[in-house]
């Protein structure tokens, strides 16, 4: 590799060169994921968007350490990725709450994991909570909240050690278009109180150019990455943000490079 | 409410078969050797109080005891095939096989093996009860989300820490589900090992009213057995309503998880 590449390799936290991950079927290997080249600097708000089966979800859950890639190299902070980072959230499109525990027990269920004193932590956790607007929800039980009431919840577990990963995998995928847009806009709040680097799977444009400082356009068969956009968008952006002609630009250019690739054509 | 109003139609309508079953009794002198009528049965308890509370307490106690044998090796059981794939393809094999036998048909063996006091009935009724255990927590156990088991993953947490703060608390509906036949099998199990031989216990009191044409005692104590085989069914559901408040809130509801 030439020095160049490897000094901006150094500079960058997430780091896949030449990243593959192929399954195999029994219909033959399947490539989720071919050589993927990608630095992500420390901080930074990541959106890879595409349609299913581009390997999106595959790419964030090798970062997580559940996935093994089965080719190419992978690391964080400069460590080679072979289980789950330390201080990593991660929140799925099902909220996963465990339905048995308290809001706040859900919340605290990572600091439990790793034997930490919950006395230390409870404080914490009611100003995420509250921050989220679930502060007096605290001892309810999952089964009482709304579906987006219970992904706030796990945003919040998944912020509680303050990681400096935030995995997010179609988070609201599940959910209406108005808790969407409502938890788009908590969720640019929370980062900017405390940026880390945050990778959001998302199948939606606009979500995807609304939240990330940088948008990564995934194609499929095989997987891999087709544009790289850096989204220069002031923030805070309010939900506005998205009628601008600036925002239109972006959103545009991310359609056509799906359309390029083919995508959208079997409904015309 | 809808518990009241189906609790009152359903005694409802057993006042009225045990009306219907006194009257055709009387009206058609069907000899009391062959079906005694209700107020036969009643007077055979009132009469003899002491003799049913003494052979039922027997019986209870070989119940309970034989269930709880079986909650704790079949609970033993079921997370050790969870935890190992080798057991999983082997014992579970088996012992889903095994539950195809018809097991009141080993009872004979365990008298043979333990003799005719209260072993043999504890070991009948946790042998018939465990299936139901190991069967439903293995499910329960194994029926985690995926996502779930992820998470527990990403928080680098161990198989024990998994084991104890997510299969098990998820799996504890399924238990519960499992005790809840488990216990109706136990009772079965403490009956057959009293009709194989006994000195004492409801089992014991019919086969012993039989050879005595005693039809009356016989029907009482079945009686006594179903209230109690009732009882504890209702027993094991109040503790899950208190041990599972969020299961059990959410049945009533009829509510499922909101995220599809």
């Amino acid at each position: 590799m030439d020095p160049g590449r490897e000094a901006i390799a150094a500079a960058q936290f997430i780091v896949a060169q030449r990243l593959s991950k192929t399954y195999s079927s029994s219909r033959g290997p399947i490539e989720a994921l071919k050589d993927v080249d990608v630095g992500i600097p420390r901080g930074q708000f990541v959106s890879l968007v595409g349609p299913s089966g581009c390997g999106k979800s595959t790419l964030l859950r090798c970062i997580a350490g559940l996935e093994h890639v089965t080719g190419g190299t992978l690391s964080v902070d400069g460590a080679p990725v072979r289980e789950p980072p330390e201080k990593l959230g991660i929140v799925f499109q099902r909220d996963v709450l465990l339905d048995w525990r308290t809001v706040l027990d859900n919340v605290l269920l990572p600091v439990e994991f790793r034997d930490l004193p919950r006395r230390d932590w409870e404080d914490k956790a009611l100003a995420l909570l509250r921050m989220i607007g679930l502060g007096e929800f605290a001892h309810r039980r999952p089964y009482e909240l709304s579906g987006g009431m219970r992904q706030r919840v796990a945003i919040c577990r998944g912020l509680i050690e303050d990681p400096s990963i935030l995995l997010m995998d179609e988070p609201f995928a599940a959910l209406d278009a108005f808790t969407r847009d409502e938890l788009n806009l908590e969720l640019q709040t929370l980062w900017l109180r405390s940026p880390k680097t945050v990778i959001f799977v998302t199948h939606n444009i606009g979500e995807a150019v609304f939240l990330g400082d940088r948008v990564l356009v995934m194609a499929r068969r095989p997987g891999r990455i087709a544009a790289d956009l850096q989204i220069d968008l002031p923030r805070p952006r309010p939900l506005a943000v998205r009628e601008t002609p600036a925002f239109a630009t972006y959103a545009a250019r991310i359609r056509e490079t799906f359309e390029a690739l083919g995508e959208f054509r079997r409904g015309s | 409410m809808h518990n009241v109003k189906s609790v009152t139609s359903v005694v409802g309508v057993l006042a009225a078969c045990t009306l219907l079953w006194e009257i055709l009794v009387r009206m058609l002198g069907v000899p009391l050797f062959m079906l005694p009528p209700p107020s036969a049965v009643a007077q055979a308890m009132i009469e003899n109080p002491h003799i049913y509370a003494y052979h039922a307490v027997y019986t209870l106690y070989s119940t309970l005891a034989g269930f709880a044998l079986a909650v704790v090796l079949g609970v033993v059981l079921a997370v050790a095939i969870v935890q190992s794939k080798f057991l999983e393809r082997t014992l579970y094999t088996v012992l889903v096989t095994l539950n195809s036998v018809p097991k009141v048909a080993v009872a004979p063996l365990f008298i043979v093996w333990l003799g005719t006091g209260l072993e043999p009935k504890i070991a009948i009724a946790a042998m018939i009860a465990i299936f139901a255990i190991v069967i439903d927590l293995v499910h329960g156990l194994k029926s985690v989300e995926p996502d779930m088991l992820d998470l527990g993953r990403a928080l680098r947490g161990s198989r024990l820490k998994v084991l104890v703060k997510i299969r098990f608390p998820h799996a504890l509906p399924a238990l519960f589900s499992g005790m809840k036949v488990a216990i109706s099998l136990a009772l079965i199990g403490a009956i057959v090992g009293e009709f194989v031989a006994a000195k004492r216990g409801l089992g014991y009191l019919i086969m012993l009213s039989q050879g005595q044409y005693d039809t009356p005692t016989m029907f009482a104590a079945i009686v006594i057995l179903a209230l109690l085989g009732i009882a504890l069914f209702f027993l094991i559901d109040a503790i899950e309503r208190l041990v599972l408040p969020w299961h059990a809130s959410r049945r009533r509801e009829g509510t499922v998880p909101v995220t599809p």
